[in-house]
């Protein structure tokens, strides 16, 4: 009985042919019921190739599902459920599948042995750049990625479980439906889009009936069990520390399919029970990568599962669970016998015998054993141990975590009796009760370790990478006798299949090479992917508006409605300039903004500064830490600028404190370095101070913050303070901050601050408010032609007062360098001060921040050129020092620049060259005070 | 009064799709009280007072007189009153006296509130806890997506999401599109 519904036709191509299958099949099963043989291409030899398994381990079948001018390459088709329409390709060659001009390498195959690429292109050394890298590049590869957006969506998503159940055969099944039906939290996880593993492959009676039928009736009853979630087409790629497993759902192989295509789940699981089955390898002998040579379990689930007769097919098997595959002539190694070669280049014709016999076939089934799916044990470090019996490699009980069980044919327990009694067994150590073993197949394996047939033609071991067991051999010859060392030397397990059906075979034949046992000669370890993970699941929703998250300030929506260009500044969209009529480009609406304000008064939405509320009985003493300046002393109802040093005492970031009570204080930090700063206050209070009685709390999205600037700004602002309160010069003077109501008793409070040099305020208001203040502010605003200025012009003006900002705060700098050694109290300590007083921060030689104008008037500076003394050659020996901040001043008529000199404070008035070889600038430039503009701060104090 | 309109994050967003529906609301208004060092005793005795129970304990919320109380952090709660008053945080302030220190956090989140028969084919998707797991009143500051989030849960059917004010409209985005998804 197969899982083919044969009344549900499906249309679809491969390399443009058209071809049909069924509801229930893969690609490759409806490949192989078309009669198509080739399906690609070899790595390496470009040698034609077939469909060799019939799941996850499938090393040959790699195709390319097309749709439009999208195509995702490396698929295995296998595992690519048929849908109507599918377009898939074969890959990996130049002309078509069955005609490769590119299988020249097979011909040349002497030449191309495990590391030639490492003796053939060393010499000449120039070549290998212009020659044979390209060359190289071109014809490696597998399939080729598209080069156009992936049109595709994905998502992730977190799952808990008491116990996640990794595979569904007759293992995982019966310990979900005993976990199930104990109420466990359980979730059952399978890479199949049918569950039921080999059963569904296998013609095997359960409780005398069919096996299909036992699977049937258990997923019925799992489905309706309120606490199990069944998982399809879901493979645990990996495990991570704390009970964590990544899983990838494949909900569709549709390229542009409504909805996520993959979901990443990150499933935390208390425990986890391995019952992911076991892969059949094969077996090395000359020409065994021939089109039509299988894995003899692919065989029985193409025959049984998908109701495809490979007719007139070879067996070669050493033991007994192969001796299960239909076929017409059986090759039993435990009876001395085995293949000696393939016959037959785009297709088997025939094998010849170690008898010298020629049996015709046109399929070859191989069976070289089992090997248990033993991958996500080792992705916890444990390391599974040989079985001589079995001839594998098993869990070892001993490395294996406590929090994960294995079960099944992945523990080496082989038959179906074998895995529901594991089943049962596992269920009971985890508390619940058992339903009695269904009745079934319980044969032993028998198996006869054979790896290898030794003879002049290639024997392949890694199909996917062209690795022959003579590349083995080579490698251990040429000194490579470490697993890890062959692994790498030849490719052997590498790629997307990661030596599923490669790795003991590749391991039997080192051994071998190296006269050791399989165990002495050791394991690769697993690592997670076990099955590839598109980039784009991983991705998940994170890519385009979704990559990140954008924050918009209170005055967002009336920028945008007066023409705002917006910048992004961390997370933050601020406004960068208004455009006006008019207007030419940005820096005739910066120009405007620098000059309305400083002739008038200019409205600047300054919310993305970070505000911290600092409240506790010791906050004063608390920020006398935190900053190289004291703050203990600050009175209520005053601001005072503070600088912070990291531990390392550069300067980590700068801003105003505003004393509102005894125990209240409001921090602002640069927009950049809010999170930073809040992360470094709390370290402060947790860690370094934790018997102070200080409390943090961001309210930077509490407050809508703006700052009015200008010569006219406190007649605007008192249109809009309540005339309770007395703003004047003298009852609010510079540095003054207080809490009152604005427009008529809203709750606001007001700081006197400046930053652009000007008379300046910053007024808060609950962000609720910000709109309408905004609104109200310009409205109020008219009469002295207020306008709007964004980070441009707030730039412009910092520049010309002379004040560092985060091109100046760039990491480096310290508080010396910036002009503010004075700022560092003497009479106490703070975070960073110790080592701000490095010899080499503090000498005379150390950077200082100056002022720069062009020699020339009008010649225009660059940030980041590079100050060279006048005569000397610009080269790095000569550096004295960098321009950290330009700005076209409008005020002055002139470009001006800020930078770092060497010993800038005693060069006033020297020439120096600004070299700029980025952008091929060199001009002079004089060294002045960095302060342009109102350099004694009379305006700011009016 | 104040002549100035108070305006939503999301200007009063409503969402519907078959089984599910977002609405932001009005939060209220929501004060943090961090418990002044050494004076536990005063502010239980001052918390129980005003609020007529005592503090929630982690990851957890319960109503109080005017609205809910939640655990934030060590030694911190947030309350969630039912009515605007924009001075909450003064009265707080003065009722709970030295054993604490009050902060006004109103107008730094915005308040969407989700209503679904399967709330949790959702959330799975966006928010990392196990919120299947968690009981009535759980409530958790996590992240959605990459964005912070408080997460209340007040019935099977019921969960309110709480998120900065400035990123709220990245917020709904992934929410809105996390809907889509699971929809599809």
């Amino acid at each position: 009985m197969s899982l083919i519904d044969i009344n549900n036709p499906l249309n679809f191509t491969f390399d443009g042919k058209a071809h049909s299958g069924f509801e229930g099949d893969t690609l490759a099963s409806a490949l192989l019921r078309s009669g198509v043989r080739i399906v690609g291409r070899s790595f390496k030899y470009h040698r034609p190739r077939g469909i060799m398994g019939a799941g996850a381990e499938e090393p040959n079948a790699l195709v390319e599902i097309h749709e439009g001018n999208v195509c995702e390459p490396n698929r295995r088709a296998t595992t690519i459920k048929l849908f109507e329409g599918l377009t898939a390709k074969s890959q990996n060659h130049m002309g078509s599948v069955n005609f490769d001009f590119l299988a020249i390498n097979d011909i040349l195959h002497p030449f191309l042995a495990a590391g030639f690429y490492y003796k053939t292109f060393m010499w000449p050394k120039a070549f290998w750049e212009k020659l044979y890298e390209p060359i190289i590049r071109c014809a490696a590869g597998l399939g080729k990625l598209a080069l156009t957006p992936d049109p595709d969506s994905y998502d992730k998503g977190f799952l808990h479980c008491e116990f996640l159940i990794i595979g569904a055969g007759p293992s995982g099944l019966l310990t979900a439906l005993n976990l199930g039906r104990a109420g466990k939290q359980v979730i059952l996880v399978d890479e199949d889009f049918h569950m039921g593993g080999r059963i569904l492959s296998e013609n095997y009676e359960i409780n005398s009936d069919g096996g299909i039928k036992w699977v049937t009736e258990a997923l019925n009853e799992l489905e309706n069990l309120p606490t199990v979630r069944l998982l399809l087409r879901t493979t645990i790629y990996g495990v991570f520390d704390h009970g964590i497993y990544g899983g990838l759902e494949t909900r569709t192989d549709k390229i542009g399919a409504p909805g996520p295509r993959q979901i990443l789940w990150k499933i935390n699981a208390k425990h986890a029970v391995l019952a992911a089955g076991a892969t059949e390898r094969p077996i090395a002998f000359a020409n065994n990568d021939r089109p039509g040579v299988m894995l003899a379990s692919a065989v029985r689930s193409y025959k049984n599962r998908f109701g495809i007769d490979l007719k007139n097919t070879a067996l070669l098997t050493n033991n007994d669970n192969g001796m299960l595959t239909e076929a017409n002539h059986i090759i039993d190694i435990r009876n001395g016998h085995h293949i000696t070669d393939v016959n037959g280049r785009k297709g088997v014709t025939s094998v010849t015998l170690n008898t010298g016999e020629k049996l015709k076939a046109d399929y070859v089934a191989i069976s070289g054993g089992w090997n248990p799916n033993v991958h996500l044990t080792c992705h916890k470090r444990a390391r599974p141990i040989w079985n001589d019996t079995l001839s594998c490699f098993v869990p070892d009980g001993n490395t294996l975590s406590s929090d994960m069980s294995v079960i099944g044919a992945a523990k080496g327990t082989f038959s179906t009796h074998g895995a529901f009694r594991d089943a049962n067994k596992v269920s009971e150590k985890l508390g619940c009760k058992t339903i009695p073993l269904p009745k079934t197949e319980d044969r032993p394996i028998d198996v006869k370790a054979f790896w290898h047939v030794k003879g002049t033609k290639r024997a392949w071991v890694d199909f996917q990478n062209d690795v022959t067991a003579k590349d083995i051999i080579l490698a251990h010859q040429e000194g490579f006798s470490s697993v890890e060392h062959v692994k790498r030397y030849t490719t052997l397990g590498m790629a997307t299949d990661q030596g599923k059906t490669s790795n003991v075979v590749g391991l039997a034949v080192l051994a071998e090479a190296t006269n050791q046992t399989i165990p002495q000669t050791g394991t690769t370890i697993f690592r997670p992917p076990y099955t590839p993970v598109p980039i784009g699941a991983f991705a998940g929703s994170h890519r385009g508006q979704h990559f990140k998250q954008i924050r918009l300030t209170p005055s967002h929506k009336y920028a945008s409605e007066n023409n705002a260009t917006f910048v992004e500044t961390g997370y933050w969209k601020r406004a960068q300039w208004f455009s006006r009529a008019g207007e030419q480009g940005w820096r005739d609406s910066v120009d405007r903004e620098v000059i309305m304000t400083r002739k008038s008064v200019g409205i600047c939405d300054v919310t993305t500064l970070g505000k911290i509320d600092v409240q506790g009985r010791d906050a004063g003493k608390f920020l006398n830490k935190v900053y190289v300046n004291t703050f203990s002393t600050l009175k209520v109802g005053k601001c005072r600028y503070g600088l912070m040093l990291r531990e390392d005492g550069i300067a980590m970031d700068d801003g105003t404190t505003a004393r509102l009570s005894d125990t209240h204080f409001v921090m602002t930090t640069t927009t950049a370095k809010a999170g930073p700063v809040f992360k470094h206050l709390e370290f402060a209070r947790q860690c370094l101070y934790p018997n102070m009685d200080v409390h943090l709390i961001s309210t930077t999205d509490q407050w809508a913050q703006f700052s009015i600037a200008g010569p006219n700004a406190r007649k605007l602002l008192q249109k809009i303070v309540d005339p309770d309160f007395d703003i004047s010069n003298e009852a609010f003077p510079y540095m003054a901050c207080g809490e009152l109501t604005v427009c008529g008793g809203t709750r606001a409070r007001l700081f006197r601050l400046s930053f652009s040099g000007e008379l300046a305020y910053e007024i808060s208001v609950p962000a609720r408010y910000g709109d309408a203040l905004i609104r109200e502010m310009m409205s109020q605003g008219e009469e002295f032609d207020a306008i709007m200025y964004g980070t441009e012009a707030l730039g412009v003006m910092r520049i010309e007062k002379g004040h560092a900002a985060g091109n100046e705060l760039n990491g480096t700098t310290t508080a010396t360098a910036l002009g503010l050694g004075g700022f560092v109290s003497k009479k106490k300590d703070c975070i960073g001060k110790v080592l701000s007083r490095r010899e080499g921060l503090i000498s005379d030689d150390s950077m200082t921040m100056v002022g720069f104008l062009p020699v020339k008037q009008g010649d225009k500076l660059t940030n980041g050129a590079h100050f060279i003394s006048k005569g000397e050659t610009a080269k790095a020996l000569n550096d004295q020092g960098y321009m950290s901040s330009v700005a076209w001043s409008p005020t002055l008529e002139t470009y001006i620049g800020l930078g770092f000199l060497k010993n800038g404070k005693n060069r006033k008035d020297e020439v120096l060259s600004a070299v700029d070889f980025v952008r091929h600038n060199h001009v002079d430039v004089k060294v002045v005070s960095p302060h342009f503009v109102d350099p004694k701060g009379e305006r700011l104090r009016v | 009064m104040s002549n100035l309109e108070p305006t939503l994050p999301l200007e009063g967003f409503t969402g519907d799709w078959p089984d599910f529906s977002l609405v932001e609301n009005f939060l209220g208004e929501l004060v943090s009280l961090a418990v002044a060092q050494d004076e536990e005793i005063a502010f239980n005795k001052a918390f129980k007072k005003t609020f007529g129970k005592t503090p929630p304990k982690p990851s957890e919320i319960i109503a109080v007189k005017g609205g809910y109380a939640m655990w934030s952090s060590i030694g911190q709660y947030f309350i969630l009153l039912d009515e605007p008053n924009i001075e909450a945080d003064r009265e707080l302030a003065s009722k709970f006296g030295n054993s604490a220190y009050t902060t006004l956090q109103s107008d730094g989140w915005t308040s969407l509130d989700l209503k679904s028969k399967k709330p949790y084919d959702i959330l799975e998707r966006f928010i990392p806890l196990d919120l299947r797991a968690a009981q009535i009143g759980f409530a958790a500051r996590t992240m959605a997506h990459h964005i912070a989030v408080v997460i209340i849960k007040f019935s099977e059917t019921e969960f309110r999401l709480m998120t900065p004010r400035s990123s709220a409209k990245s917020f709904l985005d992934g929410l809105t599109h996390t809907i889509e998804n699971v929809i599809a």
